[in-house]
């Protein structure tokens, strides 16, 4: 019973090598070397960790070494920056630098996915890194307990491969997507609420978010959130595509949301496209 | 005066009950006013049975774009025949 679905299933019966989580710890300890370079050199001889097994059918042994070898920075660590960072642990990039200034207080628990009863109070950002390791502990974690302002964004990101928007305030959405504009990294925004949410990928030139909400967009301090408040599906949902596009960025694999704004509203159970205006003016 | 395609996205459908409409107007600003004219008691409804009682406009909480462009990029704001607004609900929320 079982036919092809068993071999399928099966590595070595596809001629698949692999390796378990137990020896790749083995190495580490006889080597003295960081888990994410060992499952690097894993990969790189065609040995698979048994981790990433299921996510090679997708991004491929060249996308996962790719994943390993990035930095993604994830500014928020909430709703959405919360489930983004559960995500991208569970993928495989090799190193996540997670910005956030706040604490775990009881009206998060509805939906940010790393807040529990037991973390109340603590920082998200120590939270967030204790999670990661829980997960995969190859993967690096930079936290920083901070808030994002003009003079500290460029150095929290610099180093990143893609920017990640888990953000809830649009001054400081417009602040990271300028830094990502000029230091040429791409940056995947989502923001939402109520059953609503929206995800757009701005790669460097990209008009981005001008384009969504204008030129002067730090006068819009808040949008529907304030009659809609947040449910914990929505922010999952649309964090799980944010993941998606950061995944597509930093393999090759598939077509980044560029220039369109991707609208779900899932009240209503419809998907929309809005195509937005092309070009750069310099501002994100 | 130019006959104008407005388009509600999202919760503004459930919101405000209508998801099309075409209207006559000769500006953006024009049209918009006669957005909230039509359409803007049901959103203050909306707030108040949220227990939300500033007052709030539907442009308020909206990015609005005028043939895929933000209609606060535009220097011309007269409309032609055609023409295709986009009203967006905004989102902050993360």
């Amino acid at each position: 019973m079982g036919g092809l679905s068993s071999i399928a299933r099966d590595p070595a019966r596809r001629g698949i090598r692999t390796i378990s989580l137990r020896d790749i710890r083995t190495i580490c300890t006889k080597t003295k070397l960081p888990q994410v370079e060992i499952e690097i050199s894993c990969l790189e001889h065609e040995i698979i960790p048994l981790r990433y097994l299921r996510n090679l059918g997708t991004v491929g042994i060249e996308g996962q070494l790719k994943l390993l070898r990035s930095t993604v920075a994830v500014c928020g660590a909430g709703g959405l920056g919360g489930a983004i960072i559960e995500l991208l642990a569970r993928q495989g990039v090799g190193r996540l630098v997670i910005i956030d200034n706040g604490r775990f207080v009881e009206s998060n628990l509805n939906r940010q996915i790393l807040a529990t009863e037991s973390d109340l109070r603590k920082t998200k950002v120590k939270v967030a890194t204790e999670r990661v390791k829980k997960i995969n502990s190859a993967v690096r974690v930079t936290p920083l307990n901070k808030f994002i302002d003009a003079a500290n964004v460029t150095g929290f990101i610099s180093e990143a491969n893609v920017v990640m928007d888990g953000l809830d305030s649009l001054p400081t959405r417009l602040l990271v997507a300028k830094a990502c504009n000029e230091l040429k990294i791409p940056f995947v925004h989502g923001a939402i609420a109520g059953f609503s949410g929206q995800v757009m990928t701005v790669c460097p030139g990209d008009k981005g978010l001008t384009a969504i909400y204008g030129p002067d967009l730090d006068k819009a301090a808040s949008g529907l959130e304030i009659l809609t408040g947040n449910p914990p599906a929505t922010p999952a949902i649309i964090a799980a595509w944010e993941v998606q596009e950061a995944v597509k960025i930093i393999t090759g694999v598939g077509r980044p949301i560029r220039n369109r704004l991707l609208f779900l509203d899932f009240a209503e159970g419809s998907f929309e496209e809005i195509p937005l205006q092309e070009g750069s003016d310099g501002l994100s | 005066m130019a006959l104008v395609n407005v388009r509600f996205v999202g919760p503004w459908r459930l919101y405000l009950g209508v998801e099309y409409t075409t209207l006559i107007a000769g500006t953006v600003d024009d049209a918009i006013e006669q957005v909230e004219a039509a359409y803007g008691y049901k959103f203050h409804e909306r707030l108040m049975r949220s227990g939300i009682s500033e007052k709030r406009r539907i442009c308020d909480d909206s990015n609005i774009l005028l043939n895929r462009v933000h209609i606060r990029q535009i220097t011309d704001r007269s409309l032609k025949d055609g023409d295709r607004l986009d009203i967006i609900p905004r989102f902050v929320g993360g």
